[in-house]
């Protein structure tokens, strides 16, 4: 933990986003996504939730800290505005019913923007029926959940049953604090290939890059 | 115990220092999940939180935790514990204000409305490119008049991505065509700007690279200012209108 981060926490908690974004600026040297929102953000999120652990901060503090953190991911994604054209893969993302942590879906969306997908953000908390219907009539080549605690697990096994088989056979991948622990091979459709974990947004942006440069084995793109 | 007994609208538990349940009072067995120890009652992700601060055995005030209720929901709670010498804990479990939750539950739905509505100007965007594209590909026929000489007539304005798309789309027309002169009209052309000027000027270089005689036909006094800003080192042959370019076309082929 940096003492950058924790002072981004101070500042994500006390409601500064102009200030927070001031030292965002004051830390990062050139306009890096994956430094930002894996080195400065997340740390400064699970620095957060360690004070509610201490019994530091309430939820409701936690709830302000993620309203801002929201806020400076778009205005990062407003102003850098050099994301590729031309890549028409399709993602779809969202929180598996109940879960309402989202930032980090939100970071991914962005890293997906990065490569020029095209990119379906459908936000926490989505019930599995409305994500089937979604995947089946926009089939996407790659569905993307995510799941932060444990008894979201049954939930998570599920909607992978249900959207593995789905209209585009898409690939699957699962992020989110959960995803470590968690292992989806039965329950893939198409095999143990056509899901993903991915641990962090740097497993995610070196999965992208290969995928662009056609490498790897990864159905979707085989 | 006496407190157990009354009938006090607050969860109220005894534990033992294994956290074991050893009473309950009413409320806590109607309003909270059955448990054999307190952790039973406690939200698992809450769980470290309660036992590393219940094990110090010190007194806890408000201890923000979520717990369980008896329908099996999550509610946000504050925690208070006293221990009396027997090592015999008093828990209280108070839930917390709903006022928070409320305004987060607002929150979310704003959220929820604003990602909708983002998706919904996405969507229109998308729409609206195609239509661009699908209009672009459309302004720019190209039709055979005679075996010698194909009209292309213009339409719109000209920017830099709309002379690109033509140029690609018209010189692969033109190579597969029998014909040696086109006929540019610009009669139905708006606005040109700069960039679309480049693009044309580099779209007439690959037609006359492919070796066909480039007519320009129908421009406007406000277009020839416009091609006259621009250092323009092309043989291009300039008509007034479209008729008066068919005429001595034709009438070179058919003297």
């Amino acid at each position: 933990m940096s003492d950058h981060s924790i002072k981004l926490a101070n500042l994500l908690l006390s409601g500064e986003e102009q200030l927070a974004i001031t030292h965002i600026h004051t830390v990062l040297t050139e306009n890096d996504r994956l430094t930002l929102y894996e080195d400065l953000l997340t740390p400064a999120m699970t620095y957060i939730g360690k004070l509610w652990e201490r019994n530091e901060i309430t939820v409701a503090d936690e709830h302000l800290a993620t309203a801002i953190c929201d806020f400076i991911i778009s205005d990062f994604e407003f102003r850098s505005s050099s994301k590729e054209q031309g890549n028409r893969k399709k993602v779809m993302l969202f929180g598996v019913e109940g879960e309402e942590h989202y930032i980090g879906l939100k970071m991914a969306s962005a890293v997906f923007q990065e490569f020029g997908w095209s990119v379906r953000y459908l936000g926490p908390n989505l019930p599995l029926r409305h994500a089937e219907t979604a995947a089946n009539a926009w089939q996407p080549d790659v569905i993307a959940m995510s799941a932060a605690l444990s008894y979201r697990l049954p939930t998570l096994k599920k909607s992978v049953q249900v959207l593995s088989q789905t209209a585009g056979h898409p690939t699957v991948l699962i992020g989110g604090r959960m995803a470590p622990h968690v292992h989806f091979e039965e329950e893939a459709a198409s095999g143990p290939g056509q899901v993903i974990i991915m641990s962090n947004l740097r497993e995610l942006h070196r999965w992208l890059t290969f995928a662009q440069e056609g490498v790897g084995t990864i159905n979707a793109f085989s | 115990m006496p407190f157990l007994k009354t009938g006090l609208a607050i969860p109220i538990y005894a534990i033992n220092a294994e956290l074991e349940i050893i009473k309950a009072n009413e409320t806590a067995k109607l309003v909270l999940a059955s448990a054999q120890t307190i952790l039973d009652v406690i939200e698992e992700e809450s769980r470290p939180k309660a036992v590393m601060n219940l094990l110090r055995f010190e007194p806890i005030k408000a201890l923000e935790i979520n717990v369980l209720s008896s329908s099996g929901s999550i509610v946000l709670a504050d925690l208070y514990v006293a221990w009396s010498e027997g090592e015999i804990g008093e828990v209280l479990i108070i839930e917390k204000d709903k006022a928070v939750e409320k305004v987060s539950e607002q929150l979310i739905s704003l959220r929820t409305r604003l990602n909708d509505t983002n998706f919904e100007l996405l969507e229109a965007k998308e729409n609206a490119e195609e239509l661009l594209h699908e209009n672009i590909k459309l302004s720019s026929p190209f039709i055979e008049v005679t075996d010698a000489i194909a009209l292309i007539p213009i339409y719109g304005g000209l920017d830099q991505t709309k002379t690109e798309l033509i140029a690609a789309k018209l010189s692969q027309r033109a190579f597969l065509s029998e014909v040696e002169t086109l006929i540019l009209d610009f009669t139905a052309v708006g606005h040109i700007e700069q960039s679309g000027l480049e693009g044309l000027e580099s779209l007439l270089k690959v037609l006359q690279l492919l070796g066909f005689n480039v007519v320009i036909a129908g421009l406007h006094p406000q277009h020839v200012k416009e091609w006259n800003d621009m250092e323009f080192t092309l043989e291009i042959r300039f008509m007034k209108s479209l008729k008066a370019a068919m005429e001595k076309l034709l009438a070179v082929q058919h003297p």
